[in-house]
């Protein structure tokens, strides 16, 4: 009888051999995404204490207009996110469950199609819609509702409600254009999930449209809600080509200023500073959110 | 390397596998003749699933060997062993159809397309499913689709086919045909069998020879009937079908049998193993006891009928429970007091049974 | 039940008329509200939130003139020649198809060994998660921090500015995006299903070739034309990366825009969004979405 060998020292296993191949398959794409990632963030930080090492790139986010303007981009992403949701819950709910079944994937696809969109061409789409000559000034001219043109694009902003800054009525209407579809994505996939004989089960029971929203639908989907926050809320408070094609002149956004500081006033320094600033803000949001492991299942999805 | 390991188609020498802190398999060792049909039994979580594993190479063992054929493959990848395993949830390739599932193998080993076709149609008519070639795997019924994961197994003739409870997912009708369909194709094809299953019954109508596992070890091996009339385990006799299971003590000996006292009565057992001295088990098939004998008695409290048979649960007089199998006669009421002679028992080791089920 | 809606392109075509079916409307809008079609009137509305504008443009597209005016004195696809023969838009609209063609493979390919890595990688658990937060940054880091960040790292590092280094900023830009499509659908597959290919005799390159990646296809396709529509349409990181050589499609419209609406710019508009359309088209057509 041969003896017994031990074999659980012996490095070159097959468990082994594939864990040094499955190591070099992840290699290249780990590779870009540190790269890309991990350094840049890494330079970024090293840039924002710089020359050698100083916080008066920090001390100075404190002046002049940018905590204003930092705060600004928060509120503006309250408010649009807020918007955004408040329009994804009733049309998903209806698309999940009471769109009859053959129109709901022609529905979903047109609701989610801007997300193949450019962008900057949605946002540009509006400026027809709300310019001097645009569709509704030239509808409330002609129809005799308003005597001359209402100043609807990049015009009348800074309607300050407690801590939140609302949007001017272009940006706030081209912010939610272009973030809307991804509310609606997610809110969709756990709208779905919703098992609708609930809801028949508290109507049943006696329970109103505001309490079955309250008591079922939104605990059941409140997971699919705070993912698509999250996923939209930090894109609203740093973009940087909607305010510039839709915001008034008086409601600059954090990207905007960092992108002058980086492009105009080449103040690397201070650029990387104030990303520094925003991306710890926007993260502790983050953090908030994703404490609760229903959000972290839903974005788990992403 | 052991003389006569070269006709043994399949040789394990003490296995073990170790998942970080559990131990799934702790020693086992085998040896399968070619052409044999042979089962391993044992209840849930035995690691039977883990043996046939390593069996096919898709773990590799922390301590141990496996032979095939007089040859140490224990380092091999599955792709250079001559074993093919039927998985438990079978895993057809959903993306091909029946045909080029059970053509999988053939054409990893190079067959030309025109041979693979006739070989596939061949073994396609082995299994019953002559035409059914182009079908989508997701088209066909349970017994169909576990029809084409053995045809796929089988079609580039491994040596030694595992087979990993592949009946579990069926009907009871459909698994006792399949079983006598596996028999008759095993025969017909004449590869060497290692079918895995926690069902005492299949191994017991199929197999040439049955090992016992429990707890990662092989407890018992050997031909079904005699696992089943002469166990050497309490553990086996009471996992191979129902047994009573009595404390006894030896009065005499002779060449392999034994008189015991047990249950207040006195008879003859069979003892295979070494027999100690004072408290002993024995078992006794419940169709092993007949009323109308004298050797025990007891007062009968309850009374099932089977069909064909019924079963009385008996409280003996000496103190212990039996059940009795007999065939129906409905004269047995409860309360009744009755006689009952031992046809057959045996003398057993290590009398827990507890984690038996 | 009155919650009838006229299409939105009737609006401004016919002036006359329009205030007896807004006061037509209203009233049916009310009464579907009532009769408890509200989530009906939601639906449409948004509906008509998300296309009108897109209508509006594709509408004043066709203006003869140079600055459009609602409503059009006449309709032309002259504009539609202009802008495939203006030098400056089609050589953007070549860049921005070739870096996307480039990325959407390339990026597809890593998301592939990203996502095997993830799902079935034969590594430790915290790597796997690793890898996987690492991938994911750019989903969770505001995408104006990864521009100036990278910016700045390609300044610094000496790497400069150009299609290089826009290449490699789309292909980190749609990493995550086609690593979790093709993660989620990996998760899905059995892992028995290599294991039988390899059992039958497949080593690991013909059991992929012949089984997880005719699996993954779909997911394969629809992260091709997905990270095809991101790179397409990617504006800040290339605003960030491109220096003054590289011109893409986003950042020639945007330099348009900030100079002002023309029918040009609304028919370049319309040519872009028929061109994602279309690959979302067929994306769709493949397998639908979620
Ligand atoms: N990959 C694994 N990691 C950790 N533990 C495992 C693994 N595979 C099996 N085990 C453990 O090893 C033991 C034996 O498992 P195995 O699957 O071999 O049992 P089995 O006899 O096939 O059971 P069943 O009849 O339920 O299929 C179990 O306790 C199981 O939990
Ligand atoms: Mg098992």
């Amino acid at each position: 009888m041969s003896g017994l060998t031990d074999r659980s020292w012996w490095p070159s296993t097959p468990a082994a051999r594939g864990t040094v191949a499955d190591a070099g398959l992840a290699a290249l794409p780990t590779a870009l995404a540190v790269a890309l990632g991990v350094v840049p963030l890494g330079f970024l930080f090293v840039e924002s204490v710089s020359p050698p090492v100083t916080l008066t790139n920090y001390a100075a986010l404190g002046g002049s207009v940018y905590p204003d303007v930092m705060l600004r981009s928060l509120g503006i992403g309250v408010v649009i996110t807020g918007i955004c949701l408040t329009v994804a819950y009733p049309v998903t709910y209806w698309l999940a469950h009471r769109c009859p079944a053959r129109y709901r994937l022609a529905l979903l696809v047109s609701f989610t199609l801007p997300l193949w969109l450019n962008y900057v061409v949605l946002n540009y789409t509006w400026v027809w819609i709300l310019a001097e000559n645009g569709l509704v000034n030239v509808l409330l001219t002609e129809t005799g509702l308003a005597d001359r043109p209402l100043d609807l694009l990049r015009g009348g902003a800074s309607v300050v409600v407690g801590p939140f800054a609302l949007p001017s009525l272009s940006l706030g209407l081209g912010f939610v254009h272009i973030y809307l579809p991804y509310v609606l994505l997610t809110m969709y996939v756990s709208m779905e999930r919703l098992d609708y004989r609930q809801v028949e089960a508290a109507r049943d029971l006696g329970a109103g449209p505001v309490r079955v929203f309250r008591d079922i639908i939104v605990p059941e989907t409140y997971g699919g809600a705070v993912a698509g926050a999250l996923i939209v809320y930090a894109r609203i408070a740093g973009a940087f080509a909607t305010p510039q094609i839709l915001a008034a002149p008086s409601e600059q956004l954090i990207a905007q200023v960092i992108t002058a500081q980086f492009y105009d006033v080449l103040n690397y320094p201070f650029a990387a500073a104030l990303s520094v600033a925003f991306l710890a803000i926007v993260l502790v949001g983050f953090g908030i959110g994703a404490l609760s492991s229903d959000v972290r299942a839903e974005l788990g999805r992403w | 390397m052991t003389s006569g390991s070269s006709q043994m188609t399949l040789r394990t020498d003490g296995l073990v596998k170790r998942f970080g802190d559990t131990t799934a398999v702790a020693g086992v060792s085998l040896a399968v003749e070619p052409g044999e049909f042979f089962a391993i039994v044992g209840p849930s979580g035995c690691g039977k699933t883990t043996t046939l594993r390593i069996l096919a190479g898709l773990e590799s063992p922390t301590a141990g060997e496996v032979e095939l054929a007089g040859r140490d493959v224990t380092d091999r990848p599955p792709r250079d062993r001559e074993t093919n395993l039927v998985f438990q949830d079978l895993v057809l390739f959903p993306h091909m159809t029946v045909a080029e599932n059970v053509g999988y193998g053939l054409a990893r080993d190079g067959v030309p397309e025109a041979t693979r076709r006739e070989q596939v149609e061949e073994m396609l008519e082995t299994v019953g499913l002559s035409g059914f070639g182009d079908r989508d795997p997701a088209s066909l019924s349970g017994g169909q689709r576990q029809r084409v994961a053995l045809a796929r197994a089988l079609a580039n003739e491994p040596s030694v086919l595992l087979l990993d409870e592949p009946l579990s997912s069926l009907d009871r009708t459909l698994r006792t045909e399949m079983r006598t369909e596996l028999r008759r194709i095993q025969r017909d094809v004449g590869t060497t069998f290692l079918y895995v299953t926690h069902d005492q019954e299949s191994a017991l109508s199929m197999a040439d020879r049955i090992a016992v596992m429990r707890d990662g070890r092989v407890v018992e091996s050997g031909s079904p009937s005699t696992l089943y009339n002469r166990p050497r385990t309490a553990f086996v006799a009471d996992f191979l079908g129902d047994a009573n299971l009595l404390t006894a003590t030896v009065q005499g000996r002779e060449n392999g049998r034994v008189t015991v006292e047990a249950g207040g009565g006195r008879f003859d057992a069979a003892a295979d193993t070494g027999v100690p001295d004072g408290s002993v088990t024995i078992v006794i098939r419940p169709e092993d006891l007949r009323p109308g004998g004298e050797t025990l008695s007891g007062t009968v409290r309850s009374v099932s009928y089977k069909g064909a048979h019924e079963e009385y649960g008996v409280a003996l007089d000496g103190g212990d429970s039996v059940r009795v199998r007999t065939r129906a006669d409905g004269d047995v009421t409860v309360g009744a007091t009755v006689g009952l002679d031992v046809l057959d028992a045996s003398l057993v080791t290590e009398a827990n049974t507890e984690d038996g089920e | 039940m009155g919650e009838r809606r006229s299409p939105p392109t009737a609006e401004h075509e016919q002036p006359a008329g329009r205030i007896e079916r807004s006061v037509d409307r209203l009233h049916g809008g009310l009464a579907a509200v009532v009769n408890g079609g509200f989530f009906r009137v939601t639906v449409v509305s948004t509906a008509v939130f998300l296309y009108l504008p897109v209508v509006v443009v594709a509408y004043l597209s066709l203006s003869p003139g140079s600055q459009p005016s609602i409503p059009l004195d006449g309709a032309t696809l002259r504009w539609y020649g202009e802008v495939l023969t203006d030098t400056r838009f089609v050589r953007s609209l070549a860049t921005s198809t070739a870096v996307g063609a480039v990325t959407a493979v390339a990026g597809t390919g890593l998301g592939l060994l990203a996502a095997r890595t993830i799902v079935r990688g034969r590594l430790p658990g915290w790597v796997r998660a690793g890898v996987a937060m690492t991938v994911a940054i750019p989903l969770f880091v505001p995408t104006v921090v990864v521009a100036v960040g990278i910016g700045i790292a390609a300044g610094r590092v000496g790497l400069g500015f150009g299609l290089g280094p826009v290449l490699a900023g789309h292909l980190y830009w749609v990493l995550p995006f086609s690593t979790f499509l093709i993660a989620s659908r990996y998760a899905t597959l059995d892992d028995g299903l290599v294991e039988a290919a390899h059992d039958l005799g497949a080593d690991g390159p013909t059991a992929f070739r012949t089984v997880t990646l005719p699996l993954l296809w779909p997911a394969l396709v629809a992260s091709v034309l997905f990270a095809f529509a991101l790179s397409f349409n990617e504006f800040l990181i290339t605003f960030f990366l491109a220096g003054s050589g590289v011109t893409t499609m986003p950042l020639e419209i945007y330099g348009k825009v900030r100079i002002g609406a023309t029918t040009f710019l609304n028919a370049a508009s319309v040519l872009v969004l028929l061109i994602s359309g279309a690959v979302a088209a067929a994306a769709a057509s493949l397998e639908p979405p979620t």
